[in-house]
């Protein structure tokens, strides 16, 4: 009984809806998957997604991503309140997050950012920031510019000076 | 994406953006980035910290006004736009001169040692923080041989700064997060303005505050909804008054502490609707020393229950104490009903507590008496859904001051911990069946459990944790309460199990299906005699009703 009823809720799911991306392509996700996103499930309650979402800040491939994130994710959203899950597929869950971060270009990485930001998915969001982050952690100035391909248009003099305000951040 | 690799585009992020990327970046690289671009000093995040090591007596005070300068600089640079301004102050614990602290830091001048200075009003006072939406300043003395861990501050002589936020009342501040403080106010109230509309949450560490400051805060912030307070010694003029927070908005309440007496809101003011009481609560009880004494140990029950009293609104109650017998209410059935008032919106409840191993510490009592408070928590929580319960050997974390201390001894025990789970399990491969024997004579009454009656467990209990440490001087403990709850909660759809081993639950699974099969069996039987509505098919199934998995661990 109780097997059953999970099941309905990850296979089930209810109304199907689509989200047509800046380049036209369409996904169909059911209403539990799209409404991790907080803009999507306030359209939902709203009622104005019969016609489709359209989303002309995201790009196909973008959305293609942030889909597959949340069709993962979407068991895992019905019990994000609970206490307890089980942790198997509590693991297959962060394995499958850390290869999708980890595998992205740096651009990439910015426009996923974007699209979680713009769909209002916190989770996401704060995964790529981190995932950012991380690749700031334990770097000097001159290597976060030549990771992130910064371009230092500080004069020399400018440069000192703000060494000097934030000496504590730069001696080691 | 070689083309696109020479193209920066990260610094197209906007503001808000980049800073909730530097919010997980450590302060100190966080810091740096002002130096990357000029779109990287313009993101609206001061950090500014300072550490004076034990060997920097001589040059104390000049590294006192090297911080200002650098501080006031920074804040000059990013001219009015700081929306995220964090604070840090740490000093070592000096050889020699021990008055050269945190506290002497910000405020004491060398010349007569008078408190003539101010340096976090100053930084806070600083026309570009007029618009700071985030607001974190720590002060602390710390140890030189504990370094801080995690970048929290875990050690330090409470109050080391005043904050005074009615200089400038805040218009933005969203976020205040003060560590080490020892006086806090805000615009007066009876100007009739709401000094901080937009402050939702409040986070104090190690502080040592007057009652009247706190409620001062949040009589000034009506939107507040999350309040943290931890190690927070909160003082009164009046002998003896229960601390008491009237904060109409509030949702979310964590807090690290002493059992004391508590009340969220004024005793006056009408009952609150249930949208509007708080939805989470967290409490981690801190021991009290003085166990001993009988009255003593009654007092800290009774406030503990108080306590918890306050959250009977609650969905999501997280509870940790270090024993459970200095909360379990036995006895006379008046003392009973006195203190174990019905927490109706509790649905989830999250219980961390130690077990002491039986052997170590006279049997048989220390057991009935974690039973017994688990049956208060049943009791007490009619509508409960998911239970967890984690009974640890060690003392929960965090509940020493020494933070950093416990957590070295922590993870010490927990690995040796783990290595002994793992030496036990493979002797009782060894030994081959022992394990299904140990089991096996789990048996007998649970006392304060067995033959009760608990509303939750016949209607609305759903989903059960139970962590524990099998082994051979304990009680099995762990074990029984997995008998009882397969047992006796009838709607139970998913029990998660950890003992300590993660082929714990392989041996389990078939004792717990046996324990199953035997309820279906009784319930079967009582069910046709009372004529009640069964569902036969569901009772006759040869498959468990609910699933076992391993719990997860924190």
């Amino acid at each position: 009984m109780a097997a059953a009823a999970a099941e309905a809720t990850t296979d089930g799911g209810g109304k199907m809806i689509i989200l047509i991306s800046a380049d036209g392509k369409r996904f169909e996700v059911t209403e539990a998957v799209a409404s991790q996103s907080q803009l999507i499930s306030n359209m939902i309650e709203d009622d104005c997604t019969e016609n489709g979402v359209r989303l002309p800040n995201v790009d196909g491939d973008i959305l293609t991503m942030v889909v597959d994130y949340c069709n993962m994710h979407a068991g895992d959203a019905a019990a994000a309140g609970d206490t307890m899950k089980a942790s198997s597929t509590e693991e297959e869950l962060k394995k499958f997050d850390a290869e999708l971060v980890q595998a992205l270009e740096n651009p990439v990485l910015f426009k996923l950012i974007l699209a979680a930001n713009f769909l209002n998915i916190k989770s996401l969001l704060d995964m790529t920031c981190q995932r950012v982050a991380d690749m700031m952690s334990g770097k000097t100035p001159e290597q976060m510019r030549e990771t992130f391909s910064i371009e230092n248009d500080f004069t020399p003099e400018e440069e000192a000076a703000i060494r000097q305000e934030n000496a504590w951040a730069f001696d080691d | 994406m070689a083309a696109g690799a020479a193209v920066d585009r990260i610094s197209d992020l906007p503001d808000d953006l980049l800073q909730r990327v530097l919010h997980f970046v450590p302060a100190k690289e966080a810091a740096s980035t002002s130096l990357l671009s000029s779109r990287w000093r313009s993101t609206g995040a001061v950090n500014l910290a300072v550490h004076v090591r034990r060997d920097q007596e001589r040059e104390f005070f000049s590294a006192r006004d090297a911080f200002v300068r650098s501080a006031h600089a920074a804040l000059a640079a990013a001219a009015g736009h700081v929306k995220r301004l964090t604070m840090h102050v740490e000093t070592e614990r000096m050889r020699i001169c021990m008055q050269l602290t945190a506290d002497a830091f910000l405020h004491r001048d060398p010349e007569d040692w008078e408190r003539k200075h101010d340096v976090v009003a100053g930084v806070v006072s600083h026309p570009a923080a007029r618009r700071v939406e985030e607001l974190r300043v720590a002060a602390a003395v710390v140890e030189a041989y504990w370094p801080s861990f995690d970048g929290e501050v875990t050690s330090s002589s409470e109050g080391e700064f005043r904050l005074c936020l009615d200089a400038q009342p805040s218009e933005t501040l969203r976020v205040l997060d003060l560590a080490g403080c020892g006086g806090l106010s805000a615009a007066a109230a009876a100007a009739g303005v709401v000094a901080l509309p937009r402050l939702t949450t409040l986070r104090l560490r190690l502080c040592n505050l007057q009652i009247s400051d706190l409620q001062g805060i949040i009589d000034a912030a009506p939107e507040l909804a999350a309040v943290r307070l931890e190690f927070v010694h909160l003082m009164s003029n009046i002998h003896d008054v229960p601390f008491l927070i009237d904060a109409p908005r509030l949702r979310s309440f964590k807090y690290t502490g002493f059992a004391r007496r508590f009340s969220l809101v004024s005793p006056a003011a009408a009952p609150p609707p249930d949208d509007t009481v708080v939805a989470r609560a967290e409490l981690h009880f801190l021991d009290h020393f003085h166990h001993k004494d009988a009255d003593a140990a009654d007092t800290v029950r009774a406030n503990f229950w108080r306590f918890l009293h306050n959250f009977r609104g609650a969905k999501s109650l997280k509870l940790k104490v270090s024993h459970l017998k200095h909360i379990a209410v036995a006895g006379r059935a008046a003392a009973r009903r006195a203190l174990l008032l019905p927490l109706h919106g509790v649905e989830r409840l999250d219980l961390t507590a130690r077990h002491a191993e039986a052997a170590a510490s006279g049997g048989r009592t220390t057991t009935t008496s974690t039973t017994v408070a688990i049956a208060n928590l049943l009791r007490c929580c009619p509508n409960l859904r998911d239970l967890a319960i984690r009974l640890t050997r060690m003392v929960p974390h965090g509940s020493t001051k020494n933070g950093v201390y416990a957590h070295d001894l922590l993870r010490e025990r927990r690995r040796a911990d783990l290595d002994e789970s793992a030496r036990r399990f493979a002797r009782r491969r060894r030994r081959g069946s022992s394990t299904k024997k140990d089991l096996d004579d789990v048996s007998g009454d649970i006392h304060g459990l067995s033959g009760r009656i608990f509303h939750c467990l016949r209607s609305s209990l759903r989903r059960v944790g139970i962590q524990f440490h099998l082994d051979e001087h304990n009680d099995c403990i762990g074990v029984r309460l997995i008998k009882f709850f397969a047992e006796n909660a009838i709607c139970l759809e998913e029990m998660c199990i950890d003992g300590g081993n993660q082929r714990m639950h392989d041996h389990i699974n078939h004792m717990v299906e046996r324990w199953i099969a035997g309820r279906r069996c009784s319930s079967a039987k009582s069910e046709n005699g009372t004529g009640s509505s069964s569902q036969p098919d569901v009772l006759e199934s040869s498959m468990p009703r609910f699933r076992v998995s391993p719990l997860q661990r924190r």
